[in-house]
């Protein structure tokens, strides 16, 4: 179907626009700090000076006297702590006695501007005792005599994962090839365009609305109401339009918790609205990671045992950190059959901004220096990466070696699809001088079967209720954070309802008008808000038809906004007055995603089981320039099986951005830390971000595979292809000039390095 | 963003006269200022505007250009006769900053560019740059966009400009006005060593405005390119940048360099020119050979840190590059 | 200072202090929120507008330096419908998040006014002052290809 015709329609499959892109091309759609309130206030936060120190005192007398001032708040005024998981609540909203990192949050300022707020906040006076701060993993190993956060039990671990399936030392024993390496990743951050932004107001009944950009509405709520003190009743929080997030927006942050107290101090509206600068201190971005890796293969090519110890920088508050330890080993046990497997993974405290969910949550490290060991042991066998991908695929309906459940698996079209497209067999070695072509293929989940807090509710929610005039009004609490969830909700009602997709209203994340949902991460939202939404039309569709057949007869369809039968058709919404009339009662359904019990029988096992895996294959083309270690990626290919794509547009999009995102891990990005702890030049001018120059040419390739589980076969689209990126471009590197990078980012000066040490004859991996 | 006063200068003299006054800041493009007073890095008490002024002009004369203080960077690098008589100039602007960056962005701003050494922007760090005598973070810090030729014990800030690194090579002289008068700075003399003083920049007294920029335009300069290595291929500063250009003598078989201009950016904390390595290539056959020799005597006196010390050979490699793409006239 | 602006069209008179930013003067004291603030400081090109028809960074402009000039935002791009490029954007699925999308119209209207030939280098160049952290770029190059289709 040509594209243009797709727009007509708006089902399932189609490349139906979405329903916010108008509003966002011209400027009117409304983001958080487009929001303005009569008398509202403007808050700015003070930040510790100090990696790591106590608070002996906090004088905000002078701050107060400054005219503009309308009230201040200390940590001492809602000091109960909190988190996004329930077992880690480890974080205050201004710190009462301890400071953590160097952008620590301690107090904040009201005032009647930004200014005026700054102004006074370099009048409050805060009186430290410095303490030793540890700024790696290895320090914080090192010297479990500071504490960086009493959350750790042990020494300044956050978590500790051991878990071995099979007996791996002797599968490595007796293997044909083996690689044994360290690799090193560099702790990244999501960098969105839209700083963090969060407006409160309280009305003269004393309820609390928060707007924020934030991609969990539902944990900011329960933890609003929780360290404020309130019922959580009256509480509301709503996410207007939001400017990106990656993960960086999944925790509940301090300016959440202090404009909703200064709202309730003051009486009047606040916002705050973070500065570039303080985006990067809230972070909660990749973690770095150092893996000792081991990956054995027996003679005939197949991965007989996978080790893997790792050591997590943390940073200085748990955030998701949890999960993070157990999703560094947990979700690499495919798209290929482990004979073996034991990881080892330690997430530290540091007294560093913390780390957390970055697309790709966990696993993008652990894949990294994977792909990049079984490309170098295949290469001792002298297998193709492509064939000992081939070799080693575990299967659809199958159990990966840590128990997880695999139903359906387009891996295999995807390696086939990538090497076509690539013109691998006959270019990859064959390039030529600097010129090289690498592969790395991943798994993903889709959504977690584990919910973040144990609850026995649904983890997604949809309300649909049909208007007599045929209006559709679709109740979500899912978060549309650019990924289009909210134009699939209309897609979803178009299908089973059979009506018009643009007379589809969508609310969505607004926890007083919309059902829970639990926000947007682990890739969960289409899946699981999907399934919920399906599940809610579906039992309309039902009433209608049944309302309309006393008209038009029975075998009904449901098309485009017409009701067609046997003897004759009607309108969408004649069927919606007829079915209204038959039920009495305004028409409504709801629809629920109910969690399924899944995952390995073990302690830890659930944790990275999922209802549905992605999979997904790269091959990157590189060009290499051997005089100066400047490289580039011109091009990258990515198969992704995202099991059915509900709008093909969307679904390359997310393939699009995922490539771009890993693609700029392997370039350039890095946080860097001084001696003292203090973030280097927190900018979008130091920490550099590609531009429309720098991202390769990225070809998006849907496979489908049709997901028993999945809303209409659907599974993720948006962290999974990320992860190959950056194993793909390491190994189209080493395929043009013969050197091996094992540590992030692949900066000139590395490539540079590892050129000149090259001996003599190494210039090209040979080909196989 | 703190308080101070505002006017706008209707002429040089005035403008001249505003700048004189304690503490007073000229404003241009603004690209530069209206983001280091936000930062609170510059607080200057006194802003005189200087973007209504008449020196807008790029005047292409018999032996050279002259770029008035006001023309944008992207006038300057879209000019045909800079782009025929000094190809590395219009090379240099358009690898700076981005599209509308160089909209924005004068001659004059450009010149007077401050450091983007992370430590000199922050707040939360010592910089001598900024507060005089309060010490460097960089010297401990993470070094890996900082110079490695130029640096004191007071300062290692490399020096962000492209375009004063193509004018450095080609001999410009940047015309000033003050209340003395009007004089003539060589561009190498222009920006200042920090040695003892890193907060003094500029070889310019109070109240001095820069009106225009003289560049002669000789056969090496026809004859010219701008190479610059970088981390992403829009809006990044020079890890190592080269503007070098070459006039030659003789047939094609036999050619020999009469005469050679080369400067480096990145690597210095002021646009790099070398009088040593220009003779150094003088007389000399344009090969790999000599401009390696050149290359090395260039670096020979390069003070490398830990995290910078790959820009030493990057530097040597790029500067043999970019006396190659020159002599191949490409 | 007092000042005027032509906004979209029509002159303003504002009492403004001269150094506050042309993007806070848009959005605070006109309600032109359609230009975004991502980084205040000149690097990601979601504040860019057009000051007498030349593409800047808002932020960086100070209100002062623009007195007499005329302003475009993503406002005066189109009256009641879409113009063909911002549909573009709309169908090609140019925007994800959006809070770049502003930005990124600005900077390629400007481009496709040029009537340069809207090849992927040319095109790239043209944005390459404005992030999108979204599309990896793809189908924002594709809208503007897109369009210029339609239009030239």
């Amino acid at each position: 179907m040509s594209r243009s015709s797709h727009h007509e329609r708006g089902d399932i499959g189609a490349r139906f626009p979405k329903v916010d892109g108008a509003g966002k091309a011209d400027g009117s759609g409304v983001y958080t700090d487009d929001l303005a309130f009569p008398r509202m206030l403007h808050a700015k936060l003070l930040r510790s000076p100090h990696a790591h120190a106590r608070i002996l005192n906090i004088d905000v007398s002078a701050a107060e006297r400054l005219p503009g001032v309308i009230a201040t708040l200390v940590g001492a005024e809602m000091p109960a702590k909190y988190g996004v998981i329930p077992w880690t609540h480890d974080e205050q909203a201004l710190a009462t006695d301890h400071v953590r990192f160097i952008g620590d949050e301690v107090a904040c300022v009201a005032a009647l501007d930004e200014r005026t707020a700054e102004e006074a906040l370099r009048l409050i006076r805060v009186d430290y005792e410095p303490l030793p701060a540890l700024l790696s993993a290895e320090e914080a190993l090192a010297h479990p005599e500071i504490k960086v956060n009493e959350k750790a039990k042990v020494g300044n671990i956050t978590k500790e994962v051991k878990l071995e399936f099979g007996p791996v030392d002797e599968a490595i024993a007796t293997a044909a090839a083996i690689t044994r390496e360290r690799y090193q990743y560099a702790g990244s951050t999501h960098a969105p365009i839209e700083p963090h932004c969060a407006v409160a107001r309280v009305d003269g009944d004393g309820n609390l609305t928060v707007w924020s950009s934030t991609q969990i509405p539902h944990y900011v709520h329960r933890e609003l109401a929780r360290v404020l003190g309130l019922p959580p009743a009256r509480v509301r929080v709503i996410q207007p339009l939001l400017g990106g997030a990656f993960g960086g927006k999944s925790d509940p942050f301090s300016l959440e918790f202090c404009v909703a107290k200064l709202a309730l101090k003051t009486g009047r509206p606040v916002k705050i609205l973070f500065t570039r600068e303080e985006v990067f201190y809230a972070h909660r971005g990749r973690h770095p990671m150092a893996m000792d890796v081991t990956v054995a293969l027996d003679a005939g090519g197949r991965i007989s045992a996978v080790d893997n110890k790792i050591l997590i920088d943390g940073g200085a508050y748990a955030s998701f950190g949890l999960v993070t330890a157990y999703y560094a080993g947990q979700l690499l046990t495919g798209p290929y059959r482990f004979g073996t497997y034991r990881f080892d993974s330690k997430r530290m405290y540091t007294n560093k901004p913390p780390c957390g969910p970055k697309r790709g949550h966990g696993s993008v490290q652990p894949r990294f220096a994977f792909e990049v060991a079984l490309d170098e042991a295949a290469e001792k066998l002298g297998i193709d990466p492509i064939e000992v991908r081939r070799r080693n695929f575990i299967g659809e309906d199958v159990e990966t070696v840590n128990g997880q459940r695999i139903t359906s698996n387009g891996f295999l079209k995807c390696l086939e699809l990538v090497e076509q497209a690539s013109g691998w067999k006959e270019r990859h070695g064959k390039l030529g001088p600097g010129r090289g072509l690498g592969v790395a293929g991943s798994m993903y989940i889709s959504g977690t079967a584990y919910p973040v807090y144990p609850n026995e509710m649904p983890q997604s929610g949809v309300l649909v209720k049909l208007d007599r005039s045929g209006r559709v009004a679709v109740f979500s609490g899912a978060s549309d954070i650019g990924q289009g969830v909210n134009t699939l909700l209309c897609q979803i009602a178009a299908e089973e309802l059979g009506c018009d997709p643009r007379e589809v209203t969508v609310v969505a994340a607004d926890t007083d008008l919309t059902p829970v949902d639990m926000g947007a991460y682990s890739s969960r939202v289409t899946f699981m808000n999907g399934l919920a939404a399906r599940e809610a039309c579906e039992k309309l569709a039902r009433k209608l038809k049944a309302a309309a057949s006393v008209r038009v007869g029975d075998e009904i369809e449901l098309e485009l906004g017409t009701v067609r039968g046997p003897r004759g058709s009607i309108s969408f919404a004649e069927a919606c007055q007829l079915a209204e009339a038959a039920e009495g009662a305004p028409l409504s359904a709801t629809g629920g995603y109910r969690t399924q019990k899944l995952g390995g029988n073990y302690r830890g096992g659930t944790i990275g089981a999922s209802p549905a895996y992605s999979f997904t294959a790269h091959v990157a083309e590189v060009e290499v320039d051997e005089e100066t270690g400047i490289w580039k990626v011109t091009r990258i290919w990515a198969a992704h099986d995202c099991g059915k794509a509900l709008n093909p547009t969307l679904v390359e999009g997310q393939i699009e951005g995922s490539v771009y995102m890993g693609a700029a891990e392997a370039q350039m990005e890095e946080m860097v830390y001084g001696k003292q702890g203090l973030l280097f030049g927190p900018s979008l001018l130091d920490y550099k971000i590609p531009t429309s120059l720098d991202t390769p040419l990225i070809d998006a390739l849907i496979v489908e595979s049709h997901d028993p589980n999945g809303p209409y076969g659907a599974k993720e689209a948006g962290e999974g292809p990320l992860h190959p990126a950056i194993p793909a471009i390491a190994n189209a590197i080493h395929d043009a000039c013969g050197i091996r990078l094992r540590e992030l980012p692949f900066y000139p000066q590395r490539v540079l390095q590892l050129l000149q040490a090259r001996v003599p004859g190494q210039e090209r991996r040979t080909a196989c | 963003m703190r308080h101070f006063t505002f006017e706008r200068a209707k002429s040089v003299d005035e403008a001249v006269k505003g700048g004189a006054q304690p503490e007073a800041a000229f404003l241009a493009g603004g690209t530069s200022l209206v983001d280091l007073m936000k930062l609170e890095v510059l607080t200057p008490l006194r802003i005189v505007d200087v973007s209504r002024l008449d020196l807008q002009k790029i005047e292409a004369r018999t032996g050279g250009l002259v770029l008035g203080a006001l023309a944008t960077n992207t006038d300057v690098a879209l000019h045909p006769e800079v782009r025929r008589r000094l190809p590395a100039l219009a090379e240099a602007l358009l690898s700076g900053a981005s599209p509308q960056l160089r909209n924005a962005a004068t001659v004059g701003g450009n010149l007077l560019q401050r450091t983007r050494c992370a430590y000199f922007r922050d707040l939360a760090t010592l910089c001598n740059k900024r507060t005089p005598r309060s010490g460097c973070d960089a010297l401990e810090g993470w070094t890996r966009m900082h110079a490695i030729l130029g640096g004191s014990n007071q300062c290692i800030a490399a020096h962000p400009s492209d375009m004063c690194v193509a004018l450095a090579a080609f001999d410009a002289r940047v015309k000033v006005r003050g209340p003395q008068g009007e004089r003539e700075i060589a561009l190498t003399d222009f920006h200042l060593l920090p040695e003892q003083h890193p907060d003094r920049e500029f070889a310019l007294s109070p109240g001095e405005l820069v009106i225009s920029v003289f560049v002669p335009t000789t056969a090496a300069a026809a004859r010219s390119r701008y190479v610059k290595v970088r981390d992403r291929a829009s809006y990044a500063f020079a890890l190592v940048s080269c503007a070098a250009g070459l006039e030659l003598s003789g047939g094609t078989s036999g050619r020999i360099i009469r005469e050679a201009r080369v400067a480096l950016g990145g690597v210095g904390t002021k646009p790099w020119r070398s009088i040593e390595a220009e003779r150094a290539l003088a007389g000399q056959p344009p090969t790999k050979d000599s401009f390696r020799k050149a290359a090395e005597l260039l670096l020979a006196g390069a003070q490398p840190r830990r995290d910078n010390a790959f820009k030493v050979e990057l530097a040597k490699r790029t500067m043999v590059r970019a006396l190659t793409l020159a002599a191949e006239g490409a | 200072m007092r000042l005027e602006l032509r906004i979209n069209g029509s002159v303003r008179s504002l009492e403004v202090e001269p150094l506050k930013r042309l993007l806070d003067v848009l959005r605070e004291d006109l309600i032109l929120t359609g230009t975004k603030e991502g980084c205040g400081e000149g690097e990601c090109g979601a504040c860019a507008v057009l000051l007498d028809g030349q593409l800047v960074n808002s932020c960086l402009v100070a209100v002062c330096q623009a007195a007499g000039a005329s302003v475009v935002t993503i406002e005066g791009l189109s009256s009641s419908a879409l113009t063909p490029l911002q549909r573009s954007f709309v169908e090609c699925g140019g925007a994800q998040c959006g809070i770049c999308t502003p930005g990124m119209i600005v900077a390629g209207q400007c481009f496709l006014d040029s009537g340069a030939a809207a090849t992927d280098e040319a095109v790239r160049e043209a944005i390459a002052g404005n992030l999108c952290r979204c599309t990896g770029y793809t189908k924002i190059v594709e809208s503007i290809q897109h369009a210029a289709r339609e239009t030239r």
